[in-house]
């Protein structure tokens, strides 16, 4: 567990492996439905296997937004994820290719940067200003990246297609 | 993304920013300031000699150019919140982030470097990079300029003197004997673009120039905006390459001279692997229509270009929104004389880069630290670059037949030193020179 010390926001280089973010952000106060309706579009489109920026980044394990149970019509958007860090390449990917994706969500969110996620100073201060440090984090395969998992299923594939051949 | 063009103002940028002169000979003097005044007449001496970016009638002579340091800056008496307004990475300088950013490992890091000039102590203020067609023409601009520098109280701290190689320095290829320089990112604006056969689509001039809008429409500069606007970012490496050893390992293999360009990624001659897969092709390597217009995705799994190879690292050609972020533009020059076919190696030769960028953690940092240093680049094990990277580590070369691993590598090429300077436009040299500024 002593990597979780140094996390998330330690510097590169120091944080070794696949790494977590937590945010937590306050949604505008009568926005809440429609940032249901970003969320079951996005979800949709992942469902459907479609392209997702998060898939072109290329580094991102899980992400997962939630939108907390709250009695008002405003309330909190959880983010939590697992990328291979380190942190700041992370937040510049998801600048680069997932600018649109990001604004259609925290647009509805308290704060947001007036030009987004594109303003990579002010998106990667918001994520600063609303990530949780994480107090526990457990990793079953720590070192290995999404690449390489991806990696290892299709040669899985290809070995049992090959003895499959073998085997007739 | 960006519909106005914004005309760069060319006779305010460094020359070096927007053209590779393509001189063959320089020479780079690194200095320490004495007295903050007197070092800012200097730069003020400075403005007129420097080359910019403005269009020439014909081709000069010499050129010369200025790089200062945060050190530098500061010795000069800029006022702490213009200092602070530079990013963290030109602040710390290339030693404190090496290990951290770079991921420079064993003989790389700075407490290996060479003494002189001393940027592991963070000891250089600035450079001067006076560039030259023929060597007396360099020796009399280096001695008038060292003049001028004694006079302003300037210690000269180092002296690179670099040099095309070949008869009569006519030679574009490194010391391993590859072609380099064959293929530049291009400047939306700088009016090049038509002259790079199509290899790649220009990119916004903020990538490069400070003060222009950049790939996601930002402008980030340090302040004031006479001091930020048109300089860029210039990242000083000086790579000592170990000819010997690396003719040792390749020719040590049975297929030779091609094991030595799955390792480049190009052949000696500069045709791509990834077109010209199984011999060199020097009428393919001579054509710039078509040396270099082709894509890696074609080629996924590496069999004609390795995964790993040194040109599909440090240029991965997927033109992705995040590529396109990581570009940088490459002003570099041999140093040493070329080592004769197995004369013994005593270590004096390499190639000095200059590496320009408008971001150096999100472009030059990157590269190193992502695409260079790190074993895993685009999923391989334990495989970092194969001509740059430490020894020890592996080479995977990818074939139909499957993979073939050439374990523990030694290593071909060590950093002798480094540093991150700002390079002025003419605007802020004036800013920097007047001591009605601050």
């Amino acid at each position: 567990m002593s990597a979780t010390a140094e996390q998330p926001s330690a510097p590169a280089g120091s944080a070794q492996g696949s790494q977590p973010l937590t945010a937590l952000t306050p949604i505008i106060p009568g926005r809440r439905a429609q940032l249901q309706q970003v969320l079951a579009v996005l979800s949709e489109r992942i469902a459907s296997g479609g392209p997702t920026p998060l898939e072109e980044i290329g580094t991102v394990h899980f992400a997962r937004w939630v939108v907390l149970p709250d009695d008002q019509d405003g309330g909190q958007l959880l983010f939590t994820s697992n990328f291979d860090g380190p942190w700041d390449d992370y937040i510049e990917d998801f600048a680069a290719q997932s600018a649109t994706s990001f604004d259609a969500i925290y647009s509805h969110c308290v704060g947001w940067p007036e030009r987004g996620a594109q303003d990579v100073d002010a998106f990667k201060a918001y994520v600063r200003e609303h990530e949780i440090p994480t107090d526990v984090y457990y990793r079953a395969y720590p070192m290995a990246t999404v690449q390489q998992v991806k990696a290892a299923l299709k040669l899985k594939d290809a070995v049992n297609d090959v003895l499959a051949v073998l085997n007739e | 993304m960006i519909d106005e063009q914004e005309p760069l103002e060319r006779e305010d940028i460094q020359g070096l920013v927007i053209r590779g002169y393509r001189m063959p000979l320089a020479a780079y003097v690194f200095y320490r300031f004495d007295s903050a005044d007197l070092a800012r007449s200097w730069l003020g001496d400075m403005i007129d000699p420097v080359t910019t970016a403005a269009e020439w009638e014909e081709k000069p002579a010499w050129c010369a150019n200025v790089g200062l340091t945060c050190v530098g800056l500061e010795a000069l008496g800029l006022p702490a919140p213009f200092l602070a307004s530079f990013p963290e990475d030109f602040r710390q300088g290339m030693a404190a982030r090496a290990a951290s950013r770079l991921g420079d490992v064993g003989a790389d890091l700075p407490e290996h470097w060479e003494d002189s000039p001393p940027f592991a102590s963070r000891g250089v203020h600035a450079m001067l990079l006076v560039s030259a067609r023929k060597q007396e023409e360099l020796d009399e601009r280096v001695g008038a300029f060292e003049q001028a520098g004694v006079a302003c109280g300037l210690e000269r701290v180092g002296y690179q003197p670099a040099a095309a190689l070949g008869p009569d320095h006519s030679s574009d290829r490194e010391h391993f004997g590859f072609r380099d320089g064959i293929s530049q990112p291009t400047m939306k604006g700088s009016g090049l673009e038509d002259r790079e056969h199509g290899d790649r689509l220009a990119v916004a001039p903020g990538e490069f120039v400070l003060g222009y809008p950049d790939e996601l429409g930002n402008r980030p500069m340090p302040s004031p905006e006479a001091l930020g606007r048109n300089g860029t970012y210039g990242v000083y490496r000086k790579l000592r390459q170990h000819v010997a050893v690396f003719r040792d390992y390749v020719q040590g293999k049975d297929d030779g001279g091609l094991l030595a360009a799955k390792l480049m990624g190009r052949w000696p001659s500069g045709a791509p692997v990834t077109l010209a897969e199984h011999a060199d092709d020097p009428a393919l390597a001579a054509d710039p229509g078509r040396n270099n217009r082709f894509r890696y995705d074609e080629d996924p799994l590496g069999f004609a270009c390795p995964r790993g190879a040194h040109v599909r690292r440090v240029h991965p050609r997927d033109d992705t929104a995040s590529s396109r972020r990581r570009l940088l533009l490459r002003r570099g020059l041999t140093f040493g004389k070329e080592l004769p076919e197995g004369a013994p190696d005593d270590g004096t030769r390499g190639l000095v880069g200059l590496f320009l960028n408008a971001s150096i953690e999100r472009q030059f940092e990157f590269v190193q630290r992502k695409w260079l240093n790190w074993g895993q680049f685009d999923g391989l094990g334990n495989d970092p670059d194969p001509i740059t990277g430490p020894d020890g580590r592996d080479f995977t070369w990818q074939r139909r037949t499957g993979p073939r691993r050439y374990p523990g590598l030694p290593r071909f090429v060590t950093v002798c030193g480094g540093e991150y300077f700002f390079l002025p436009s003419i605007t802020a040299l004036r800013f920097l020179s007047d001591p009605a500024s601050f």
